[in-house]
């Protein structure tokens, strides 16, 4: 499978293109803050299971 | 993304503030019986030993920390990581600004002096071959070209532990077209000018392009536009 990164010019913009995804298109997403010392795993207390899942995986690919 | 698991190679742990909800239990039994963690649970432990009974999950695989509420609770997650007891910190029940307050604590938070905090998120599509990052759809709300170009190298970061050597970086504009009315224009282009002397790190970064552009081959093909970004290359570069 390919990777491909997409950089938006706002957070108004990038916002509704990933939550429209995730209703529409049945995204399954993993997000992560970036900058820290550690990872740090932030998501919506709404968030699935599987996307709470994938996010601790994501995480530990992160660990330095 | 399940194929993430296999890149592991050691087990981590998760120090995880205000652990109640059955949402993160549920997901932390599963990284706990698939081997990828260890899972500090920090909170009201009869509460948290309540939700495992009803999820059917057993306590003893956790370890439970009592805390009496979610802001201890919270700095307790951090201080665990930053005495490096745990690698990864996460939030459970507690509201985000509440525990990004202990992440960011001057003293005693997670934050590596002048560095830009941001968010990049993975995600994947029933009916789209590629894995896309998306950069930043939580923390920055206007991004300057210092930020950006923060973002642009995070993304690269993470892309890098999935394997892929150069990935492709799409600037997402409105058109391909640079114009005086998008003020990300003017940031794209310098951009692309630090990529190219490698200043980004190890990528192929063009922009601004549109979705289709970005994402789609056939719009490449119709619309007679010549990207790097997007083409039949991107899989080859891939060390997976």
């Amino acid at each position: 499978m390919g990777r491909l990164i997409l950089l938006f010019p706002s957070l108004e913009s990038s916002n509704p293109f990933y939550k429209g995804l995730v209703l529409f298109a049945k995204g399954e997403i993993a997000g992560l803050i970036m900058g820290t010392e550690k990872p740090v795993v932030v998501m919506s207390r709404s968030e699935s299971e599987i996307s709470k899942y994938f996010c601790i995986v994501l995480s530990c690919l992160m660990v330095k | 993304m399940e194929g993430m698991v296999l890149s592991l190679k050691k087990k981590y742990r998760v120090a995880v503030a205000w652990a109640q909800d059955t949402n993160s239990i549920g997901a932390l039994n599963k990284a706990v019986k698939n081997g990828v963690i260890d899972a500090v649970l920090i909170g009201n432990t009869s509460e948290i030993r309540r939700t495992c009974k009803i999820l059917s999950v057993d306590e003893n695989i956790f370890t439970l920390v009592e805390s009496e509420n979610e802001i201890l609770a919270s700095s307790e997650a951090v201080r665990l990581v930053k005495i490096g007891e745990a690698d990864i910190v996460m939030k459970g029940l507690v509201g985000t600004d509440k525990f990004l307050k202990a992440v960011m604590d001057k003293e005693n938070g997670l934050m590596i002096p002048g560095s830009v905090l941001s968010y990049v998120c993975a995600m994947e599509l029933p009916e789209y071959d590629k894995l896309l990052f998306i950069t930043d759809p939580a923390v920055i709300p206007f991004p300057d070209l210092g930020q950006k170009v923060a973002m642009a190298r995070y993304a690269v970061e993470m892309v890098h532990k999935f394997g892929i050597k150069k990935p492709k970086i799409a600037l997402i504009g409105a058109s391909e077209k640079p114009s005086h009315h998008f003020r990300y224009s003017a940031d794209y282009s310098e951009m692309c000018k630090m990529a190219q002397e490698g200043e980004i790190g190890n990528c192929i970064m063009d922009g601004p392009l549109d979705i289709f552009l970005a994402c789609d081959k056939k719009s490449i093909a119709i619309k007679g536009i010549n990207t790097p970004v997007n083409g039949e290359a991107d899989t080859a570069l891939s060390i997976t």
